[in-house]
């Protein structure tokens, strides 16, 4: 014999991978702009509350919505600021829904067309997955069934109380952690996923989105986000044929570079029939919503 | 062996690049090196650390030590990857004598009574643990430098000239390691 084998390897999870992003950006910022000393504490803190959030969704994932009628959506997760980019030939863009806005959107001069993408400067390593969205969800949410395609790139996908956001762009394909088809009033709901592709001139910024209207808020309610750039992209909707109805936001820019860190939050404004509630995305613990690679 | 995305030599410009943003500061490359690289570190803190939490606590000390001497990241062969390794070595190392203190010190009190787990994860998990911390009684006998040669070449996958790069020795040193570090165990292990 040579010497003994160790058992086989095995990838970080999902969640060990975001904890760590996070806490390797929170440290790394912090040392970098010798800035306040509390974001390492907090990187801590928001690890903390990640891997309890985790624990939650793994022990009661699909329990009854907690109060306050709230929108779907989003996912659990962390992540930081943009780094590899996560889409080999991003030749296309994530193509807005086809379905009519929940209201006027607001137009911004500084976000980034449709063909930025088409010449990416390639290189980059391939971090996400290449199959088909049943093929991503098999870890995910096994079984899950097609609910509603919304786009050429978006697609909710169910299986029994829980549902998770497929995005597939060029071959390439994230699935966000399934979330309960009963929304719940918290931040969890909106978070985004967060794809970094390459572009002619570097990288652009892909945020997504989704997830289910309550029952009888179709026609008021309404989902905002406000990015650092100052842009605000609306949610869109869309009814499958089991009358459920999605709301899904895709928004791509530049975001200039550098710490996400550094960079005011991505906010959420839900106005539901009078009722507004903001929410306010943390970097890293709510920008990584994607449940098949990191960000 | 190895797995993830971040298998396999993923040299060229871009780490070239990269390097050179850490250089510059930028703990987006910090970033953009963990999501490359994570698992392989985290594979191979595991096998010092024979305990998957560990490995991950372990790996995120790995890659803030990286951003702690990133002027000093040099590249091997246009990768990162053996100062890496280098780097998650020593790291891990330690690491693992403070575990193996305390090891000793939990094998002196009473055994738990055992909690079955139905979850075939957990099971999997555990099952992998008691395997490696098995292969670590194996290898404990080795002369660290030998299981660190060990560990690299024939464990994590690495080239001799990596390992070399990563523990800062001539090749032929690592070489001569590898080989002693395999007699001994043929001498002291039996066949399987």
């Amino acid at each position: 014999m040579t010497e003994p084998t160790p058992p086989p390897e095995r990838p970080l999870t999902d969640e060990a991978r975001a904890r760590i992003r996070a806490e390797l950006l929170a440290g790394a910022g912090d040392s970098r702009t010798a800035g306040p000393r509390w974001l390492v504490p907090a990187g801590a803190a928001a690890a903390v509350a990640l891997v309890a959030g985790m624990a939650y969704w793994a022990i009661d994932p699909g329990s009854e919505s907690s109060g306050l009628p709230a929108t779907g959506g989003g996912a659990s997760g962390v992540s930081g600021a943009p780094t590899t980019p996560s889409v080999t030939d991003p030749a296309a863009v994530p193509t807005p829904p086809s379905s009519a806005p929940m209201s006027e959107p607001m137009v911004d001069p500084t976000s980034v067309p449709s063909t930025a993408f088409s010449e990416p400067t390639g290189g980059a390593p391939v971090q996400v997955g290449t199959g088909t969205c049943e093929t991503e969800l098999e870890y995910v949410l096994k079984g899950a069934q097609l609910a509603e395609q919304i786009d050429a790139t978006s697609s909710f996908w169910v299986k029994g109380d829980r549902f998770s956001l497929c995005y597939a762009i060029d071959g390439s394909t994230t699935v966000t952690h399934p979330l309960p088809l009963s929304p719940r009033d918290d931040v969890a709901t909106f978070r985004v996923l967060s794809l970094y592709p390459p572009a002619k001139d570097g990288y652009r910024t892909v945020r997504v989105a989704g997830g289910v209207v309550p029952p009888g808020m179709e026609e008021v309610m309404d989902v905002a986000y406000t990015f650092p750039n100052g842009h605000t992209e609306r949610a869109t909707t869309a009814t499958d044929d089991q009358g459920r109805t999605w709301w899904l936001m895709s928004y791509v820019y530049d975001d200039g570079g550098g710490s996400e860190l550094d960079k005011p939050p991505i906010t959420v404004r839900v106005r539901l029939s009078g009722v507004q509630h903001d929410y306010t995305l943390d970097w890293g613990l709510d920008t990584c919503a994607q449940a098949n690679h990191g960000c | 062996m190895a797995i993830g995305p971040d298998h396999g030599p993923q040299h060229g410009t871009d780490e070239r690049d990269l390097v050179d943003a850490l250089h510059a500061d930028d703990p987006g490359a910090l970033a953009a090196l963990f999501d490359r690289y994570g698992d392989r570190i985290y594979n191979h803190c595991f096998r010092h650390l024979a305990d998957w939490a560990e490995a991950e606590d372990a790996t995120s000390s790995v890659f803030l030590e990286v951003w702690r001497h990133r002027r000093r990241v040099r590249l091997h062969d246009g990768s990162a990857l053996p100062w890496l390794y280098g780097v998650a070595t020593n790291v891990c190392r330690n690491a693992g004598r403070s575990r193996r203190r305390y090891l000793r010190a939990v094998a002196r009190l009473p055994e738990p009574e055992s909690a079955p787990d139905h979850a075939e994860a957990v099971a999997d998990r555990l099952g992998s643990q008691a395997r490696m911390r098995a292969v670590l009684a194996q290898v404990e006998a080795l002369p660290p430098r030998e299981r660190d040669v060990l560990g690299l070449v024939a464990w994590a996958g690495l080239s001799y000239e990596q390992a070399a790069a990563a523990l800062d020795v001539p090749v032929g040193t690592v070489r001569s390691r590898l080989s002693r570090a395999r007699a001994r165990l043929t001498e002291e292990l039996p066949d399987d």
